[in-house]
């Protein structure tokens, strides 16, 4: 890829006028500079620290080991890392079976209406995130409406224990993300043309049929946008644990900002952070893999 | 005679955004052929996508019967009805190939790999698109794409195909082309089309009849022919065509013609056998084709007088306004045979008009302003 894109700059900038050449250069530095203070950096730091030692009051010591790599071999991490994914995978899952019917309503209704219906998925964003995840402690605590309405119909004598476990952290976690899923879906969906379901029907398919060859297909950039959105900030949440999971269900994340603030652990926090973004990595990278197979074969 | 399709006294309405009710289809009859090239022809929201939609299974109808070969179809969704559609944008799976488009309505019969390739190969023989099955649809012209649609409804080899205006997209000389090659088909495969337009040329050309559609009714049904030379409303005379329209009142009805009245100053016998009473209003439906015009100096009896108004020349023929009556102008159409030879008659050139008598068409219905209407049953 790197190579089309240069042989690309050179035939570019071989028959580009200086003037080009200069907007150009202004269009592009400031980006390159962004990119350098913002992104380059940042991620060189933590991969040096990552190997520095710690500093007694945070900070780190410039002496070089592998020590804080050998942490990771605990096995408490793997389980937190395990349930990390775990969730976030069942969270992407959970908003994919959500969203999908969702997206697709919206994207069938008449067109005065999807404004409207949009507009509803993106409300819950004008409210604070920290609100609206409080918000689910009235829900789901022991005397909060969940338990007040199941007992109140007789179906529960003593009340549930709904919240500071993975379910809260779950459903916080769908809640939260559920819109990130619906956007990139609706966005595809609005473009597919209905009228293939029915030439899909008349050549025999079945509404199953149908779905599976003509409208998944057809919908997949979509759920990889929206399962790459939703994924990639849940793997990392520390908030929402923080928050309806209690001490119990850490993540991820909750190591890493425990490492930085609490244990102030940086390199290891560093450690951490790498493992993360690995983690992250490897769904884009597939997602590249199948986007560039696709645009080889077509 | 065994019939593919009938329709039987079929209703379509329609709730619209307001909840008000609209009939698209009003207590709608048609009997569709076993073998015939079958055309709906009407103007823009006539009702005939509905119709087609109706027969596909994509629509259920509010209140009657839909038959297909003397089946009745009921509720039966789409994929398990006898027919299949061209749709009018053509509807190909953009992200399957030519092949794999043609292929998909084996694919849900579930007939083996082996024998679906064959019968796709064959199917794009017939189509002439052999050496494309690897392209999507985006890399195919108007006319490839059109070619494809067809070619994955043939290949279920339906009992019925139904069309919905498939060649509105191509430019004339395609559609030209492509009406011809199939009318072809249709004859080769000898299944029965169903063919939605609104180009009235087109299901001249191509239909064995022709259902005539004006606001969800049934006007005619009738072989090209008997729809151009004996239109039985205004409606059907206007829409094929070109017509002129003349209203007249009957003076007399005697040994099987009519005298009539037109415009209160022009008197026209006419061959006509049904009884009509005197005084009746009609309306007389002249092509300007099977008019003819000569010189002033021209010796007919029975020739009319007129005032030529207009004259445009057309190419294959020209077209002359003429004042006929004080009220009516006659449209008249004369083919240009020879080369190089431009028409003598000028504008304001009195002229004579020979209308055959057997040419006029009579309809009984049109009525007469309020003025003309009285001025005239003073005369009778
Ligand atoms: N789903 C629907 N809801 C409400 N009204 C409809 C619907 N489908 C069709 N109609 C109305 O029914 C009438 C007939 O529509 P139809 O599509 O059958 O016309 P058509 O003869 O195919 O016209 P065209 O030549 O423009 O395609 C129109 O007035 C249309 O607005
Ligand atoms: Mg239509």
């Amino acid at each position: 890829m790197f190579d089309r894109i240069q042989t690309h700059w050179q035939t570019h900038l071989a028959t580009a006028t200086n003037r080009r050449r200069l907007n150009l250069a202004v269009l592009v530095i400031p980006a390159t500079i962004w990119l350098f203070f913002f992104f380059v950096l940042p991620l060189l730091m933590v991969l040096l620290y990552s190997v520095l030692e710690r500093g007694i009051y945070g900070g780190v010591n410039w002496q070089f080991t592998l020590s804080n790599y050998q942490r990771l071999l605990n096995p408490i991490y793997w389980g937190v890392l395990g349930r990390s994914l775990w969730l976030a995978l069942f969270t992407t899952v959970a908003c994919l079976l959500i969203g999908y019917p969702l997206a697709f309503f919206i994207a069938s209704r008449p067109p005065q209406w999807r404004n409207t219906l949009l507009l509803l998925v993106i409300i819950p964003f004008w409210t604070n995130f920290l609100v609206r995840i409080y918000a689910w402690i009235i829900i789901l605590r022991r005397e909060g409406v969940i338990n007040v309405l199941l007992s109140s119909l007789n179906l529960i004598d003593q009340p549930l224990d709904l919240l500071f476990n993975s379910f809260a952290v779950t459903i916080g976690l769908v809640y939260g993300y559920l819109p990130f899923m619906i956007l990139p879906l609706y966005a595809t969906i609005e473009r597919f043309d209905f009228s293939l379901l029915d030439a899909s029907q008349d050549l025999g398919a079945n509404d199953l049929k149908t779905f599976v060859r003509i409208v998944l297909p057809l919908t997949l950039r979509g759920i990889v946008a929206g399962c790459l959105l939703v994924f990639i900030p849940a793997v990392g949440e520390f908030i929402t644990p923080d928050i309806l999971g209690g001490a119990k269900t850490i993540m991820m994340g909750n190591l890493v900002q425990n490492q930085f603030l609490g244990a102030r652990h940086w390199p290891f926090g560093s450690v951490l952070s790498i493992v993360m973004i690995v983690i992250v990595l490897i769904p884009i990278l597939i997602y590249f893999r199948i986007a560039d197979e696709k645009l080889k074969a077509n | 005679m065994k019939l593919a399709i009938e329709l039987v006294d079929v209703v379509k309405t329609f709730r619209g955004q307001n909840q008000r009710e609209f009939r698209a289809i009003e207590q709608l009859n048609l009997q569709i052929r076993d073998g015939e090239f079958f055309s709906l022809l009407g103007p823009s929201g006539c009702g005939k996508t509905t119709i087609l939609r109706m027969i596909a299974g994509f629509e259920s109808p509010t209140a009657g019967e839909v038959l297909i070969h003397g089946e009745a179809m009921g509720d039966r969704p789409p994929f398990h009805r006898p027919v299949n559609t061209v749709f009018q944008n053509y509807a190909l799976f953009p992200h399957l190939t030519v092949a794999q488009n043609v292929a998909f309505g084996l694919e849900m019969e579930g007939i083996a790999q082996a024998q679906i390739r064959s019968r796709v190969g064959d199917a794009l023989a017939l189509v002439k698109l052999n050496g494309l099955e690897n392209r999507r649809p985006r890399q195919l012209s108007g006319g490839q794409q059109q070619r494809v649609a067809l070619a994955r409804a043939l290949v279920k080899q339906p009992e019925v195909l139904l069309f919905d205006e498939p060649l509105g997209a191509l430019d004339l000389k395609l559609r030209k082309a492509m009406q011809l090659e199939l009318k072809a088909m249709q004859q080769q495969v000898g299944i029965t089309f169903v063919y939605v337009t609104h180009d009235q040329e087109e299901a001249l050309t191509m239909s064995d009849r022709i259902a005539v559609l004006s606001e969800g009714k049934v006007l005619q049904v009738g072989t090209p022919t008997a729809i151009y030379e004996e239109p039985t409303c205004r409606f059907v005379a206007d829409f094929i065509g070109e017509s002129n329209f003349l209203l007249g009142q009957v003076i007399e009805q005697a040994n099987g013609g009519l005298v009539v009245l037109v415009d209160g100053e022009l008197t026209l016998s006419i061959p006509y056998e049904p009884e009509l009473p005197v005084g009746k209003v009609i309306t007389l439906v002249i092509r300007p084709e099977k008019v003819t015009l000569h010189p002033q100096t021209h010796h007919d009896p029975l020739a009319l007088q007129g005032t030529i108004q207009d004259v445009v020349y057309l190419g294959t023929d020209t077209r002359f306004v003429v004042q006929l009556t004080s009220k009516s102008t006659l449209i008249i159409r004369r083919q240009n045979l020879h080369p190089g030879k431009l028409d003598r008659f000028t504008v304001g050139e009195a002229v004579k008009i020979r209308v055959t008598p057997n040419s006029m068409r009579v309809l009984e219905e049109g009525s007469l302003g309020p003025e003309t209407a009285s001025g005239v049953l003073n005369l009778s």
